[in-house]
């Protein structure tokens, strides 16, 4: 690591995150001032604003510029999607920002105050309190029971886009404004639909004017800096990065340098156009590359500067944030903007696609330990086990499971079986965690509510009714306990879940209409096809490709219920029906009965099959519940973008919780695979923790049997590593050999844990020296001294699996 | 001990070895061994019996393993839970299957050289990805020398690697069975002074040192020659230096090392067994890095494991 990145990257560390009213005041003062027209320009025109005069600063040593809010890991706020948890949070409900118990931002009373004082203009008119006065009775109570939950997408603007940022390296935006003109010009005709198309193109080059401005600003920053900073080494780094601003993204890159700055203007403005996380980079290795190889041969830059280039950019990531409500946080700790970046994969011709650039990014992840962006590996079968060893290498230092290897052939499969025409497959990335997206061609590769899949099971045993809230959702075809067979209550449980299912699609069909009415968003929607071409935003259908579906959770655990159950009550005997539900409801704690509840607990823990042992007993029921919840997402369900041009526009399963598993956890109560009230269910389709007995490889031969033909919105698989499992070259062979044959067998994706649970334990002890250790939770990673205590404790008690 | 077994005595198969030879690989421990190392860190691995073993940290003692047992063989020990005396412990497995909290478990199930094939073969994928296998240790895997060969038979028909730990103390036609199987053999030296070697391990070293020379003039795989390095037993300067005159005498070029370590004391516990190394601290392989250069200096080869 030079000494630059080595400054920059402690300065990252001493940067506390905070928040920023800049953009709430000067959004709202804009949107207070354009009433009456229609909101694509409206926003168009606060978004310019926004651009127009927010404060910009340049760091010392920085050498990618340009900032989303007034200092490096201030969150702006984003008024707009939700506001009653921001005033009750500065009341201290149920924490004051700068109080949590995890993710905490500071801030003073003079941003307070600023932002409560555009809080009134919003009021009754944000997305989040739209969608909730809108819902039926049932879905809130849906919601508010814990088994749906559409805030992400709701109290937040809709993110997991991923833009086409080759076409702005190779184009510049000065293309796109083109492009739009030429629209615009053969639009022609009086009628409603051209009228709101020629809008949005002109929002759209409006928009695109102000991220030419904002770069431009950068540029007078930079060169006023130059011009007073005493360095001259540095004051000629300013001017060279004022010139670099001053040309791109308008302009074509001309330059490695001028590429990677024109890319990252590109990620600001997206940003700062919504707060929709998981804005991801897509294939930058392979659009950045030809750039850097020109550069090299023409003797512009050295292997180790453009290294350094790219570890500035990706610092310049973990400068981002977003505040997101406590209750939403608890879905998504740690910080998480989950930019992911894809290295590796296959050229269109089906050649490895591994280049200079890839091997760069992969040093960079080594290098600076950082969970942002989060690096994948694409492998495919003519991956150089070179390469792979070289991102084990990185995986190993990093200790926070970075990179991540994901299987170029499951994707692929996934998405010739929705209809991705063939020429874009190969070129698929994984987006935000782990979702799979075509760079430039696809609106939000995940977006919708999530499913709590436990928790409806749970309902189903206590016959179609919500023990905590009292809610009665459906009536069952026969009471639980007279259920004859486990396949019984399999049917119930299928039933119980298609009716929240079309819940999810009803809920996200209502998000839809309020977001087309309240948050069109012009500039991205202009760097994906084809809305330009049919003056459509993202959300309106104007992408290429579409599939809804939001992250679900628990579905092994619920997986091991119903193996707990066939093999407990129907098969071995030695629990009946009425003795199981009675543990249940009693939260294992009853211990007059016999045998007691305790007993009862290790019962199901201890003595039934698990999922992740390579044991049919248990892995059968896991893969018959994904593959009707797959199917069921895949062939039965709708978007409200369906027949509006975007294919395939069904719905996907999404196996990637992030913290949602020990959040939806809290509202589960005791369920049939061991698990008390409110623990957390499984992560992804990670067994249960405590669960793996029979190692890796068994745990691999579970995971293969799954479905992986309806992830597309991924499926964490989380394993954990002893340092020893690394020590050398030859064990490092053994798990990339581990990896093959996963990944031959169509496993899609696999990350690690590179840590000792000891080293986790001194980190909770002693949070200050241990700053900068990551892990991996799931589809990410993050700080481990980010996360609250509970989210800690889950970490460390998941299983270590002896290799 | 020289009947002819029909089927595999299997304490414990292990998965996704990593330690055990080249390759992903699933160890098989036999059970059944005629030394008495003091310093053993399978006790179970020792008798020929299946026997119960209790993890004694996971023990909640409920005591429900001794109200079941028709034998009366389950009584509580103090810092141990409830063990099993062997002498009356029928191995009936009852108080195994009604332990909640999986404390218990009867180890020794037998196992055709099919059944055992069909459990290896679940991860033939991964053996076949990178050279890897199956290794058969123990106990002492040689006393199941015919039906290793037999099961070795069906692994290697599959391009399967098979590898065995021995301590050499068995007939030389068992071990001249297994090696005719075996891409590698992992065989342990303990002591080079036979009177020694009969006070750590219970048998002198004749058989193991004559064994070894058969091997070393006929065994065309890979051997591996091995050393535990036990603090107080073996770990004079002179033993070593003796150790190693051994192997220049057989033309062995090098030798592991194996650091003393206490892993096996729970287990002793759970058997109802007194740990003979008593509180001695494990080594770590730092520990043994001067041997390298005591190696080197005389022509030997020295890795630490």
């Amino acid at each position: 690591m030079s000494s630059r990145t080595e400054r920059l990257r402690e300065r990252l560390f001493d940067q506390a995150p905070g928040i920023c009213s800049e953009r709430c005041r000067i959004f709202t003062d804009s949107m207070r001032k354009s009433e009456g027209q229609p909101i694509v320009l409206r926003r168009a025109e606060a978004f310019y604003r926004v651009l127009d005069s927010m404060s910009i600063y340049v760091n010392d040593d920085e050498l990618i510029v340009g900032n989303q809010a007034s200092q490096p890991k201030y969150a702006p706020i984003y008024p707009e999607y939700s506001t009653d948890w921001l005033r009750e949070e500065f009341d201290g409900k149920p924490y004051y920002f700068n109080e949590r118990p995890g993710d905490r931002f500071f801030y003073d009373e003079k941003v307070k105050e600023e932002i409560l004082s555009c809080l009134d203009y919003w009021e009754g008119q944000s997305v989040y309190e739209r969608l909730r006065a809108e819902l039926p009775e049932e879905i809130n109570r849906a919601w508010d029971a814990n088994v749906i939950d559409d805030t992400w997408v709701s109290a937040a603007g809709l993110g997991n886009v991923i833009v086409d940022y080759e076409r702005v390296v190779n184009e510049g935006l000065e293309n796109v404004l083109r492009r739009i003109d030429a629209r615009l010009e053969e639009l022609s005709g009086e009628d409603e639909e051209t009228e709101h198309q020629t809008d949005f193109l002109k929002a759209a080059r409006r928009t695109n004017e102000g991220v030419i401005r904002f770069a431009q600003r950068i540029a007078e920053e930079c060169e006023r800096q130059a011009e007073q900073h005493e360095d001259p080494v540095r004051a000629e780094e300013l001017r060279k990065l004022s010139e670099i601003s001053r040309h791109v993204p308008e302009h074509p890159a001309r330059t490695f340098h001028e590429a990677v700055q024109s890319i990252w203007l590109i990620l600001l403005a997206v940003h700062l156009e919504t707060n929709g996380h998981a804005i991801s980079l897509g294939r930058f290795d392979q659009y950045v590359n030809p750039f850097l190889e020109r550069d090299l041969e023409e003797g512009r830059i050295s292997r180790d500067e453009a290294l350094e280039i790219v570890e500035s950019f990706f610092i310049k990531c973990n400068e981002l944030n977003k505040l997101r409500s406590w209750p939403d946080t608890e879905f998504f700790m740690g910080y998480q903007m989950f930019i992911n970046l894809a290295v590796g994969g296959q050229t269109a011709d089906g050649k490895d696609a591994v280049n200079l650039s890839s091997e760069l990014c992969v040093e960079a992840c080594e290098n600076l330990r950082l969970f942002t962006p989060s690096i994948s590996v694409k492998w495919f079968e003519g991956t150089g086990d070179g390469f792979m060893l070289k991102a084990l290498n990185a995986m190993e230092k990093h200790q926070g499971g970075q990179p991540a290897f994901y299987n170029d052939k499951a994707f692929m499969r996934t998405l010739e079986n929705m209809g991705i025409d063939e020429a874009d497959r190969y070129n698929w990335v994984p987006d935000g965690c782990i979702e799979a997206s075509i760079p430039g061609k696809w609106d939000y590769a995940a977006k919708g509510p999530w499913l709590n899949v436990e928790k409806v099971l749970e309902i189903v045993l206590n016959d179609g009714t919500d023990p905590a809230t009292g809610y009665h959702f459906r009536d069952p075809a026969a009471p639980v306990r007279e259920s004859g067979s486990t396949e019984e209550i399999f049917e119930e449980y299928k039933r119980m879940l298609r009716y929240f299912i079309d819940l999810q699609v009803e809920t996200e069909r209502i998000n839809d209409a309020i977001h087309v009415e309240l948050d069109l968003n012009a500039f991205r929607s202009s760097l994906v096809d084809d809305c330009i071409v049919r003056g459509k935003d993202l959300v309106e259908g104007g992408s290429v490709y579409s599939a809804d579906g939001g992250p679900t959770a628990g579905t092994i655990s619920a997986g091991d219920a119903l193996a707990a159950i066939d093999h407990l009550v129907f098969n071995e005997r030695k629990l009946t029906m009425d003795q199981l539900l009675h543990a249940l409801r009693t939260d294992y704690q009853d211990d007059t009965t016999i045998p007691s509840g305790e007993e009862i607990r290790l019962l199901l823990k201890n003595k039934a099959p698990k999922f992740g042992n390579d044991d049919d007993r248990a892995d059968k029921w896991v893969v018959a519940l994904e593959d009707y919840i797959g199917s069921t997402y895949r062939y039965e369900c709708r978007s409200s973008k369906y027949g509006k041009g975007p294919v395939p526009c069904c719905y996907s399963y999404s196996q990637s919780p992030v913290t949602g598993n020990i959040a939806f956890g809290k509202s589960i109560g005791a369920t049939p695979d061991g698990r008390r009230k409110g623990e957390p269910v499984n992560n992804g389709i990670s067994p249960a923790n405590g669960s793996e007995k029979h190692g890796a490889t068994a745990a691999c031969n579970s995971v293969i049997k799954l479905p992986s033909i309806w992830f597309q919105k991924g499926a964490i698989f989380n394993m954990r590593l002893a340092k020893s499992a690394l020590s050398s070259a030859a064990q490092k062979q053994k798990i990339l050999d581990m990896i093959k044959v996963l990944f031959r067998n169509y496993g899609q994706q696999i990350q690690f844990n590179v840590v000792d649970s000891d080293t986790y334990k001194k980190a909770m002890a002693e949070p200050d020296k241990y700053r900068d250790l990551m892990v991996r939770v799931s589809g990410y990673s993050a700080l481990f001294t980010s996360l609250s205590p509970e989210c800690q404790i889950d970490v460390i008690s998941r299983a270590e699996l002896n290799v | 001990m020289s009947e002819k077994r029909e089927l595999l005595r299997v304490f414990n198969i292990e998965r996704f070895a990593t330690e055990d030879g080249p390759g992903i690989r699933t160890v098989v421990f036999l059970k059944g061994c005629s030394l008495r190392c003091r310093w053993c860190a399978n006790p179970e691995s020792q008798s020929f019996r299946p026997e119960i073993l209790v993890k004694v940290n996971a023990c909640g003692g409920c005591g429900r393993c001794a109200s079941v047992c028709s034998e009366g063989a389950v009584r509580a020990l103090s810092g141990s839970g409830y063990v099993s005396d062997p002498d009356r412990c029928i191995r009936c497995g009852s108080c195994a299957e009604n332990c909640f909290s999986d404390a218990r478990e009867l180890l020794g199930k037998d196992y055709t050289p099919e059944e055992l094939v069909k459990i290896l073969l679940r991860d033939e994928e991964y053996y076949l990805a990178g050279g890897g296998g199956v290794t058969f240790s123990g106990g002492e895997p040689c006393w199941y020398s015919g039906v290793i060969a037999e099961t070795a038979a069906m692994l290697k028909a599959r391009g399967i690697n098979i590898l065995v730990e021995t301590c050499g103390q068995v007939p030389e036609e068992n071990l001249r069975e297994v090696s005719s199987c075996a891409e590698a053999i992992y065989y342990d030296i303990k002591h080079v002074d036979s009177l020694r070697h009969r006070e750590l391990t219970g048998a002198g070293n004749e058989l193991i040192l004559e064994n070894l020379r058969w091997l070393c003039g006929n065994y065309s795989g890979d051997l591996s020659v091995r050393y535990p390095y036990i603090p107080g037993c073996n770990d004079g300067e002179e033993d070593i230096q003796e150790f190693f005159r051994l192997l220049r005498e057989l033309k062995l070029e090098k030798a592991v090392f194996l650091p003393y370590h206490r892993l096996g004391t729970d287990k002793y516990k759970g058997l109802g067994r007194k740990y003979e190394m008593g509180e001695m601290e494990s080594l770590k392989k730092a520990d043994l890095a001067f041997l390298v250069e005591a190696g080197a200096a005389v022509g030997i080869r020295v890795t630490i494991e």
